[in-house]
């Protein structure tokens, strides 16, 4: 059986992966895939605790479903603010996100 | 799960109701038809303080310890609903003046309000979680309500960044507690570590991630960067209840997982609670001297109002103070609202077609608009901490607290920041009574009952919670004593709740 720190390890990849680029990307969809990334790094954490937990098994897998929904319903609220800066100013930049300083 | 776990959600279920409701009606009502909607979103609430305070005494968990009705619950719960009350009775008049007047709007600030009152009765990390996103994906869409203004776009997209990127760091840290723990539940997560199954350094790691997604969420530095942009850009009343309401489920959230979870780790978050308390009242007070904008110098004020609160958060890991915890909570209820109703005064401003929220505006209100300029004085006033108004009980309430944890020097800090604030609120009234108004004023456009509603019921609060602070204190003792710590042994979770474990005297 594969050991835990293995998965655990992936896990830390995805998430440094995920999290280089929500710090270096400049588009927004590239930003919430990054976003996208990184929870789904945990949720392989949560899986793996899951099935090592003494106890506690499954409750890792209930907790990964509710992830899924709410980072489904964080994408769908995340892309239609997107397409609505998109409209206003036909990109879609961080760097776009000016208005306002001081 | 039978009829009696459903009873206990009654009041959250009204609200959903009542969204549904609402977005259902909005597409059958005439197009200037839609004057008084924000009733039917504010009656709900009124009937779901009514139930939370008749089931105040029933303490027990429901749906198999997913969440708690206890006075802590209660407390926050009653709060939320009057902050959101309060909320949508300032919203109408702005949002017509926009032509953006539709049920979605009341729906949403529903949503929300049922995202943070499932946060601060959730006793289990999915709940919470469950929470947490109904609340922050709700505000997101409110930051960015006026979808044909670039600015308000502009809010909606950085707070769904920042939003974002901080609930993934609590989900790390909430991963992490389950799998050093193999539970969800607080309690038995809180038994778990009590017991030592915890690897110290895992701990460190889920607590830093936690505090860091905390920060996050209540703006604290050095990641209070979203606030202003998001608070300027917002519709100024959904500005009112974003800049008020999810901190306010936050810092309860917080208190819950100290008290429940952390209250072990006190050497790991209670220096960094210190750092980051001092870091945020110093960017708060320092930033707010320099805005020429009052929407973001209201901003700036309250990341300045969440380092006080931080401060007192730190004290907690000291020393357990009796009134400790309840200075929080008093705190929190003077500042939702004094700064909703410094906010709703901004809305009532805008009625005018010249005014852009800076502080030369504001010159010489009083000549023209005495009322305004006299509740806006109280306001300021109260957020400055000036006697005999709610802001000056809850400062003097949590400073004593920080001072009898043997933390003095860090009072002697937090009220030193507290009497810089004091220049940038005092200078509004300036402002207001001491300058000539660069143009003619023009007479303000209508009247409104909604926003003579809320902004009459935010300063009968800060006034009431001044004068007479004993009933709303009473109950914030009440909240912090009677906090549910544990199931009994034949009940939810395995672990038999030791007694008195994690419990504040």
């Amino acid at each position: 059986m594969t050991p835990l720190q293995h998965y655990l390890i992936l896990a830390t990849v995805l998430f440094f992966i995920g999290g280089w680029g929500v710090l270096a990307r400049r588009n927004i969809i590239l930003i919430i895939m990054c976003i996208e990334l990184m929870l789904n790094a945990i949720n392989i954490a949560l899986v793996a605790f899951s099935n090592y937990s003494p106890h506690g098994a499954g409750l890792g897998e209930v907790f990964v479903f509710f992830v899924f929904a709410l980072a489904a319903a964080e994408v769908a609220i995340g892309l239609a603010v997107a397409i609505a800066q998109y409209r206003l100013r036909e990109k879609l930049g961080v760097d776009e996100l000016h208005d306002m300083r001081g | 799960m039978d009829a009696h776990d459903v009873v206990a959600l009654v009041p959250e279920l009204m609200l959903v109701l009542a969204a549904i409701v609402l977005l259902l009606v909005d597409p059958l009502l005439p197009r200037d038809g839609r004057r008084g909607l924000s009733w039917l979103g504010v009656a709900p609430c009124v009937t779901a303080i009514v139930v939370t305070w008749w089931t105040r005494d029933e303490v027990a968990t429901y749906f198999n310890g997913a969440v708690v009705n206890d006075r802590f619950a209660v407390y926050f719960k009653i709060l939320l609903l009057a902050v959101a009350i309060v909320a949508m009775l300032l919203s109408e008049k702005h949002l017509h003046l926009h032509d953006r007047l539709l049920s979605d709007y009341y729906a949403l600030v529903l949503f929300t309000t049922v995202g943070m009152m499932v946060m601060v009765a959730a006793i289990d990390l999915v709940t919470f979680f469950v929470g947490l996103e109904l609340m922050a994906l709700s505000s997101y869409i409110l930051a960015g309500f006026f979808r044909y203004d670039s600015k308000s776009i502009e809010a909606s997209l950085k707070y769904f960044l920042t939003g974002s990127f901080a609930s993934v760091f609590l989900l790390l840290g909430m991963a992490l507690l389950y799998g050093t723990t193999g539970a969800t539940s607080y309690y038995a997560i809180g038994d778990a570590i009590a017991a030592g199954d915890a690897p110290e350094s895992v701990m460190v790691l889920a607590v830093v991630t936690l505090l860091a997604g905390f920060a996050y969420k209540v703006a604290a530095a050095p990641f209070h960067n979203w606030a202003p942009d998001v608070y300027q850009g917002s519709p100024t009343p959904a500005a009112a209840f974003l800049s008020v309401a999810p901190k306010i489920a936050v810092f309860a959230t917080i208190i819950r997982f100290l008290t429940h979870m952390l209250s072990q780790q006190n050497d790991i978050w209670a220096p960094l609670f210190i750092v980051i308390a001092i870091g945020t009242m110093l960017i708060g007070a320092t930033m707010a001297i320099v805005q020429t904008d009052l929407k973001r110098m209201l901003a700036y004020s309250s990341i300045a109002h969440v380092g006080y609160l931080l401060l007192a958060l730190a004290a907690e890991g000291y020393a357990d103070v009796s009134f400790g915890k309840a200075a929080i909570l008093y705190y929190l209820a003077a500042y939702a609202f004094m700064n909703m109703g410094a906010f709703g005064v901004l809305v009532h401003l805008a009625n005018r077609a010249d005014f852009d929220y800076s502080l030369e505006k504001v010159s010489g209100i009083y000549r023209r608009y005495p009322w305004t300029a006299g509740i806006m004085t109280l306001f300021m006033l109260s957020l400055a901490g000036i006697p005999p108004t709610a802001g000056f009980f809850a400062k003097f309430y949590l400073f004593a607290a920080v001072v009898n944890s043997g933390l003095a020097w860090l009072a002697v800090i937090g009220v030193l920041f507290s009497l810089v604030s004091a220049f940038y609120y005092l200078r509004v009234i300036v402002y207001m009574y001491m300058r000539d108004p660069d143009t003619e004023l023009e007479e303000l456009n209508g009247r409104s009952v909604d926003l003579g509603a809320g902004l009459g019921l935010a300063a009968l609060a800060v006034v009431a919670l001044g004068i007479f602070p004993g009933p709303v204190l009473d109950n914030a003792q009440d909240a912090v004593h009677k906090m549910f710590t544990g199931p009994q042994p034949e009940a939810v979770q395995e672990a038999d709740a030791a007694p008195g474990a994690a419990v504040a005297p």
